[in-house]
């Protein structure tokens, strides 16, 4: 073979390449998350870009600074304006967004929710972490197991404006109530997204309720603080925190007994799955029951009537496993 | 006889209005009180006194800002920015003798900067704080990159969750900050410009009062203040996350306005403020401790805040 036709072999090669590319082009992704920065976000980005990698689509993910709905419409409609294939958003008010949805498919965009859902708007698909109701039933199952199926236990939540967390106070109200009839929900208090007014709340219940025996934050903001009010109080194997925290936030706490555990799912999975499933609706296809992703090592459960895509069940960090994940 | 008459109405409720708020206190406490058998144990007066620290330190700048006819919208993200410095010199594994004077030098340089922009460029302080509130949160989101800084040190939290001789030290960190400010504003020359520039700038800069440096320095206090605030957050929290300081900065203008401030200038009372921390400290406790949402709280504070404010209103008018 002489190097002329090495070359000219390259050449045709390249050629190849360079059409079949420019025939299927790649699709430009966007997410939406409820805020920017948090470890949370940042852990998804890396699965969603991973999933981009593998997929050759292109992928941004772009956040308010602060949980604020209005931010987050303008953000929506700049992704639109821009041409995107692809919006996902983890919506923080679903009525903000109805009507700008609604525009962004007549125009021919792909909406999905991932992460939170809005499930009263037009989105094609919600692509789920884990059914709240697994979630807020699993956080109270692993509680119940180390208190006891008796006692008193307080909710510390963010902003009431986002559904998800809603959802999952509803899911813990429903399995106390349905399996666990001696266990008393006593409060629910919503932060303002600050450390300090988790910490507030968690005193304020502990001193409410000498008798209580655990303090479930359902926000990853609210872990800090209900962790710290219990060591503060001196109350490690008396009052139990935990709740949906990601592993860095509540590893410190998870060693010092003070939260024994925390439920959540892997933010990572969540991204590379949001990126295939838009990938896939914006190259024509649908989707069925039998949706295989080749790059998650996991079964996906897909719910075709209420559309929504499942990554699977919720994972429990625990000292045995913290030191396994970086988000 | 009608100068005597404005007088002797209203002197004495000018000087009521600390008595005013100490008496709403009260009743609010027997409320609480009534309803609650754990609102006064000794437990959650402490758990109120430890949430109320930080706040409480930034109201006494603010007092001074306000009495100077200023106001820093941005004192939530010079907290922000400091608790970050504070939180990656401790990740840098330095010693507290070397944190703590970065927590405040970063608090009083941005402060100072705040000063500088408003004195000479005349921008009004609402807007200049509005603009550099913009740009602090941003800078802690960029210094931040997106991981929270947890499992801080907890060497400096005795200072608001230890004790000494059975009183919470918060106590003496809030007598310290109080005492102090008191001295500068009501027994110095210093504090005596300040309030001659909130009664009337032109007046004032026409005796020879450097309008322009009192003001820098008032804004780089207020930034120092905020700093020790961020160390006391970090001391009790150990933890620096990204929503930290959010509604300080309207929680300590609404504090110091409950506390007799006057928004336009020239009166103020640091007394006032730190009673109006400790009202919307004890409103948030209690209306959790008697089981009313804590969503109702910002209503119960809104209210009083609208209710003080007319008041106010129709004391100018009557008066002048």
């Amino acid at each position: 073979m002489s190097l002329k036709t090495i070359f000219v072999a390259g050449m045709a090669l390249t050629l190849a390449s360079t059409f079949s590319a420019a025939a299927q082009e790649a699709k430009r992704i966007a997410f939406i998350p409820q805020i920017a920065g948090i470890p949370y976000y940042i852990a998804m980005r890396e699965g969603a870009e991973k999933a981009a990698k593998d997929l050759g689509a292109e992928y941004v993910q772009q956040g308010p600074t602060s949980t604020n709905a209005a931010d987050q419409l303008r953000i929506f409609d700049s992704f639109v304006n821009q041409g995107f294939d692809v919006i996902a958003i983890s919506p923080l008010d679903e009525e903000t967004l109805k009507p700008a949805i609604k525009r962004a498919l007549d125009q021919g965009i792909v909406v999905l929710t991932s992460d939170a859902d809005a499930p009263g708007s037009a989105r094609q698909f919600y692509v789920a972490q884990a059914l709240d109701q697994d979630l807020g039933y699993t956080l109270l199952d692993e509680a119940v197991e180390r208190i006891g199926d008796s006692g008193k236990i307080a909710i510390v939540s963010d902003s009431p404006t986002i559904q998800s967390m809603q959802n999952w106070i509803a899911a813990v109200q429903e399995r106390a109530e349905q399996k666990y009839p001696n266990i008393e929900i006593v409060s629910v208090d919503h932060t303002d997204g600050t450390a300090a007014r988790a910490y507030a709340f968690a005193s304020d219940a502990m001193t409410r309720n000498p008798d209580l025996k655990a303090v479930l934050g359902m926000a990853s903001t609210t872990c800090p603080g209900i962790a710290q009010a219990v060591e503060a109080a001196d109350a490690i194997g008396e009052v139990l925190s935990a709740g949906f925290c990601s592993p860095n936030t509540a590893r410190g706490y998870i060693k010092s007994g003070a939260m024994p555990y925390s439920v959540l799912w892997n933010p990572a999975d969540l991204g590379y799955l949001t990126v295939f499933v838009g990938n896939h609706l914006a190259m024509g296809n649908e989707i069925t029951s039998d949706l295989e992703v080749p790059g998650l090592n996991r079964t996906i459960e897909v719910q075709t009537e209420s559309k929504v895509i499942v990554l699977g069940t919720p994972s429990v960090f625990t000292i045995d496993n913290v030191d396994n994940f970086d988000f | 006889m009608e100068n005597t008459l404005k007088k002797s109405v209203s002197r004495p409720i000018t000087v009521g209005r600390e008595g005013l708020l100490l008496i709403t206190l009260i009743i609010l406490c027997i409320v609480f009180a009534s309803q609650s058998e754990f609102f006064l144990s000794s437990r959650n007066l402490t758990t109120v006194l430890r949430n109320s620290v930080d706040l409480s330190v930034i109201c006494a700048g603010m007092t001074i800002i306000i009495i100077l006819g200023g106001i820093d919208v941005s004192v939530g993200g010079i907290l922000a920015v400091s608790a970050v410095m504070i939180g990656r010199a401790y990740q840098y594994g330095m010693p507290d003798i070397i944190v703590i004077p970065i927590g405040l030098l970063t608090g009083a340089a941005l402060g100072y900067g705040n000063g500088l922009l408003i004195a000479k460029t005349r921008v009004p302080p609402i807007v200049a704080t509005l603009g550099s509130m913009y740009i602090f949160t941003a800078t802690l989101f960029i210094v931040i990159g997106g991981v929270w800084i947890s499992g801080l040190p907890n060497s400096l939290s005795f200072l608001v969750l230890g004790s000494f001789a059975g009183i919470p030290s918060g106590v003496f960190v809030i007598a310290v900050v109080y005492g102090g400010s008191w001295t500068i504003l009501r027994r110095t020359p210093w504090g005596q410009r300040v309030v001659a520039i909130g009664c009337d700038e032109k007046s004032a800069q026409l005796a020879g009062i450097s309008v322009v440096r009192t003001k820098i320095q008032a804004y780089a206090l207020l930034g120092l203040f905020a700093g020790v605030a961020a160390l006391l957050y970090v001391a009790r929290l150990r933890n620096v996350e990204v929503n930290i300081g959010t509604n300080i900065a309207l929680e300590a203008i609404a504090a110091t306005i409950l506390g007799g401030a006057n928004i336009r200038g020239g009166v103020g009372s640091l007394l006032g403020a730190l009673l109006g921390v400790i009202f919307i400290k004890i409103t948030q406790n209690g209306l959790v401790l008697i089981g009313v949402s804590s969503l109702w709280e910002t209503v119960v504070i809104g209210g009083l805040l609208i209710a003080v404010l007319a008041i106010d209103a129709f004391e100018t008018r009557r008066t002048s």
